[in-house]
């Protein structure tokens, strides 16, 4: 399934845990965040925008999700894409 | 059905005469009872609203998010308090259209929930226009006060309408070569690009000593306009519920056409609807003179806001808004509203940020403008 690392630039970023790319729409693997527009959501969004839009991300493909986007594990700077969002998650729901 | 029937010719189409606008003058100052309203705000009721405009600032929605800034909750977008009142589109000539034109609004004290407010408004201000249009029309100005609990002043708003005789725009066809919008994959997909890309500064501080004159707001685009959207806003509230807008059905319309003939639109099937059906009827616009189904003014206004109260940041405050509404934008339309600071000035530990808004259709014209004041922490 993993294809080795590849890098592209994120153009806008969709809810907390689906971006889209020059290389196509990516989901973060293994992050469940709420769905816009539960509770929760429109932070983690922001989150993901301050992060990644605009820059340029290394992704690793674990596959796709039903709606055909790439699953991936990604990152930005050397941090942890999936693993960032996943804490701001789990501090929302526990502040 | 000879009982009752109301008899309706086009000649109940509305006129403006100088009777109706000097009636008119009779009333101002005078208290309207439909902008007369007591209501308790609900989270439930600002996501509506939110969500109406398609405002996704955490600090309106977002409970879990909000209980962490400054003021420990939830707020109201500043612009609902388009819906936490009644609304005046026709006082006075009967049967004569009313197209909203704009706001000045001054906000006082945040909205939250749980808040009680209290609002009271009057006719403020009338004026004979003549434009290409519809000729003749009359503008005219309302003033709604909303009251807290303590009885302190929250928001005034003046809200202004332009009165046009349907038949006389219809006749004049001036929105006639105004076509219904079409795009192309690649321009959909820059629209929904940039609509994505917009950014809210949320809990990252904005001081005011850090802004620049000439800096530009991140855009919010909204569009291209469906009947959904207009929808959305409408189950907001906005114009009141008992009183306010027409927005009647069944039994409480049957009662409200026995008592209003006149401020109906016929449809070609031959009953009657409400004039407010011009937001979504082709057809119940084209009677008003209008190409096609178009957005409601403060709808727009409240997109422009947006693009302020994103940019302002949690510990900003929307202090005032002045807008004002300049064509038609109709169904299929998409409006990118802008802002660039305009001005600032330093008083206390406060800094007033003076904002140019601007909204602009996908033909590159503009649709409405206007300024929007913001106070910064310095």
């Amino acid at each position: 399934m993993s294809g080795g690392h590849e890098e592209t630039r994120c153009t806008a970023v969709v809810d907390g845990s689906l971006i889209l790319t020059e290389a196509g729409a990516i989901a973060y693997a293994d992050v469940r965040v709420p769905r816009v527009p539960m509770p929760g959501s429109a932070y983690l969004r922001i989150v993901n925008q301050r992060l990644v839009q605009d820059r340029v991300i290394r992704f690793e493909r674990a596959g796709t999700d039903r709606e055909g986007n790439t699953l991936a594990q990604v990152w930005v700077d050397g941090e942890n894409v999936n693993e960032r969002i996943a804490a701001e998650a789990a501090s929302l729901a526990e502040s | 059905m000879a009982t009752g029937e109301i008899e309706r010719t086009e000649r109940d189409e509305g006129r403006i005469t100088d009777e109706g606008i000097a009636d008119l003058g009779s009333r101002i100052g005078k208290p309207l009872r439909h902008l007369s309203r007591d209501v308790v705000v609900t989270q439930e009721w600002i996501d509506r609203f939110a969500l109406g405009i398609g405002d996704l600032n955490p600090i309106w929605t977002d409970p879990l998010y909000a209980r962490r800034t400054r003021y420990g909750g939830t707020l109201a977008p500043p612009t609902m308090v388009f819906c936490l009142s009644g609304w005046d589109i026709g006082t006075g000539l009967p049967g004569v259209h009313g197209m909203y034109t704009g706001c000045d609004i001054e906000w006082f004290d945040v909205i939250r929930p749980g808040d009680e407010l209290a609002s009271h408004g009057h006719l403020c201000e009338i004026s004979e226009k003549h434009g290409s249009f519809a000729g003749r029309s009359v503008l005219q100005g309302t003033e709604t006060v909303f009251e807290n609990s303590a009885g302190a002043v929250v928001a005034r708003a003046r809200n202004y309408n332009l009165r046009t005789e349907r038949r006389a725009a219809r006749e004049r066809g001036s929105q006639q070569q105004v076509q219904h919008a079409t795009y192309s994959p690649e321009e959909l997909a820059e629209l929904e690009l940039i609509a994505l890309r917009h950014t809210v500064r949320a809990d990252l501080p904005r001081p005011g000593a850090e802004v620049e004159v000439g800096e530009a707001l991140s855009p919010v685009v909204k569009g291209p306009l469906t009947a959904t959207d207009v929808i959305a806003f409408m189950r907001a509230g906005f114009g009141g519920i008992l009183e306010g807008l027409f927005m009647y059905a069944h039994d409480t319309a049957v009662i409200w056409r026995r008592r209003h003939p006149r401020a109906v639109i016929r449809t070609p099937w031959g009953y009657d609807d409400s004039p407010e059906a011009v937001h979504w009827d082709d057809y119940l616009a084209q009677q008003a003179g209008v190409p096609a189904a178009y957005d409601l003014g403060p709808q727009r206004i409240s997109w422009m806001a947006q693009c302020a109260t994103s940019w302002m940041g949690d510990d900003g405050f929307l202090k005032r808004l002045a807008v004002r509404v300049r064509r038609f934008v109709i169904m299929g339309d998409a409006v990118t509203c802008t802002g660039e600071v305009s001005a600032k000035r330093d008083a206390g530990d406060e800094t007033e940020v003076e904002i140019a808004l601007l909204a602009t259709n996908q033909r590159g014209e503009p649709v409405a403008d206007g300024t929007a004041t913001v106070v910064l922490p310095r």
